[in-house]
């Protein structure tokens, strides 16, 4: 168990991410393909901000492209 | 010796990913909700450990209080609650877990090869009041025009909504 840093962060977004992926092509229902995307989605942001976080803690960029997805996604819901 | 943090930390990655497995796997629509529900609560965590105090009250606000009523709604109204989902074909399932975990590997292998800069800078602390600066600000590369179209994506929205909400039914002829 180390310090956790970017790599743990970007990990766990990760493999958020492919377990969306996975649940994208096995399910057939629209709802459940729709969950499927909220988890991938939620991996981006997560991954948006551990770099804005960590890489470039001087620019708000990433706490923008977050804020901007989730509207987004609202929206198409 | 473990901080807090440290132990927190972990927590909220089990939490996530512990539940975004259930969500995917569990056969009953429903609790594939639930389970999606506490993915996000666990990401909104992972906002707070990561001192994005603003963004992580709109993950709880939009996500939780809104998206996730609304999908449990809409089951609500289209399916029978409590009933299972058809079981998915084993060659399906062998080729997206396949795909997959080939996808993961790969990335997870880059991740851990290309060696990030952390940055020097000095930190901004995402305040409100620095937030809504930038993201009004015209000049020195604000965010006021994605603001302005994503207000008019959610105006769009909203206007499809209601129009299909209330598309007449048709006509009756009283001949």
């Amino acid at each position: 168990m180390m310090e956790p840093g970017l790599n743990h962060i970007l990990f766990v977004s990760i493999l958020l991410f492919f377990i969306g992926v996975y649940g994208f092509f096995t399910r057939r229902n629209l709802i459940t393909m729709l969950m499927s995307i909220e988890l991938i989605l939620n991996s981006v942001n997560l991954n948006f901000i551990a770099f804005n976080k960590y890489l470039w803690p001087g620019k708000m960029d990433g706490l923008f492209f977050s804020i901007f997805v989730i509207a987004k996604k609202s929206s198409i819901d | 010796m473990m901080s807090g943090s440290t132990i927190l930390f972990y927590l909220l990655a089990t939490l996530i990913i512990s539940c975004g497995v259930l969500s995917v796997l569990t056969r009953q629509i429903f609790r594939a909700a639930i389970y999606v529900l506490f993915t996000l609560i666990g990401i909104a965590g992972m906002y707070f450990w990561l001192q994005y105090e603003f963004l992580a009250a709109v993950q709880i606000v939009v996500y939780v209080g809104g998206i996730i009523v609304l999908i449990i709604f809409s089951i609500f109204l289209t399916q029978q609650a409590g009933e299972k989902l058809a079981k998915q074909q084993l060659d399906r399932k062998i080729f997206a877990g396949l795909a997959a975990f080939c996808g993961f590997a790969l990335t997870i292998v880059q991740v851990l090869q290309h060696g990030f800069k952390m940055g020097t800078e000095t930190p901004i602390v995402p305040t409100v009041e620095n937030i809504g600066q930038r993201m009004l600000d015209v000049n020195n590369s604000g965010y006021a025009f994605p603001f302005e179209i994503v207000s008019i994506l959610l105006l769009a929205a909203l206007v499809g909504c209601i129009v299909i909400a209330l598309r007449s039914k048709p006509e009756v002829n009283l001949k």
